[in-house]
């Protein structure tokens, strides 16, 4: 069993390196799907399977937060955890996102392992080998 | 623009070149401005508001704004403009994200969506005393943080 992910960045660089660091955490994954803003992950999380959102904070469309509040909104997606990678720092901004319904926030710039320890600590580790 | 915040800013700017992007400076000062403003470059701005209001902008020569976005998405071969623009909008967002974040530590800020800048700004920006300049292989860099 392996994971499917979906990144959300309105960077086509930042989802590309994003991808590439996951895949160097060695973690199963089957699919890769992204997506350049709110909008089009709701989309997204609408028609496929999907375990895991990595998602920025501002977009265009429909940033981070909002998607969040959408997703706890709707049941069918409230229960897919959401990780978002921002370069913001300040507390209260990432309280603000974990009350939301934000499962971790990460910090960019980012690391494998920082990762990699959300993934598995969200989802567990599957037959990594 | 303090000493404190100029030290900050350039401190942060040097970190994130080289862990996002695996740039290392030369050196840094005024010495390393080129010799016009004509310079060939590429830049973009980020706006915060909240308890403090401002704009961070970064110049790259266009240069090392391709080799950026080579080193970001790991490959080898041209890049195109766009790919170089988006380089230079996401070195100016994580810049400004971790700048803020250490000058102004917890206070109630908001940060903009980056976007790029119009070469007509090269100039003012190229003048401006508060300018932090980077040599690097590729290229000279000015980070500028800019408050009303």
């Amino acid at each position: 069993m392996a994971y499917s992910i979906l990144i959300v960045d309105d960077s086509d660089i930042i989802r590309s390196m994003i991808s590439r660091t996951i895949r160097l955490t060695k973690l199963p994954v089957h699919t890769f799907m992204e997506a350049h803003n709110g909008v089009e992950a709701l989309d997204i999380l609408k028609r496929e399977w999907i375990d895991i959102v990595f998602t920025d904070l501002n977009m265009p469309v429909m940033n981070g937060l909002d998607l969040i509040k959408s997703m706890k909104q709707t049941v069918d997606l409230n229960d897919i955890p959401v990780v978002v990678i921002t370069t913001e720092g300040n507390a209260n901004r990432l309280n603000e996102l974990i009350n939301a319904g934000a499962r971790d926030c990460l910090r960019k710039p980012f690391t494998p392992e920082k990762i990699r320890d959300v993934i598995t600590s969200i989802l567990g580790v599957w037959d990594v080998k | 623009m303090s000493n404190n915040i100029q030290h900050t800013l350039a401190s942060v700017t040097e970190s994130i070149l080289e862990q996002v992007a695996f740039v290392f400076t030369d050196d840094t000062g005024p010495q390393c401005k080129p010799q016009s403003s004509h310079w060939n470059a590429l830049g973009a701005e980020l706006c915060y508001t909240g308890v403090k209001n401002g704009i961070v902008h970064v110049w790259l020569s266009t240069e090392l704004a391709s080799n950026i976005a080579s080193n970001m998405l790991a490959i080898d071969g041209p890049i195109d403009a766009e790919k170089a623009h988006d380089a230079v909008k996401e070195i100016c967002n994580i810049i400004s994200g971790n700048f803020i974040t250490s000058a102004f530590q917890n206070m109630d800020i908001t940060l903009q969506i980056p976007s790029l800048l119009s070469l007509s700004q090269l100039t003012e920006d190229f003048n401006n005393p508060d300018g932090v300049w980077f040599s690097s292989e590729d290229g000279p860099i000015l980070v500028l943080v800019k408050e009303p």
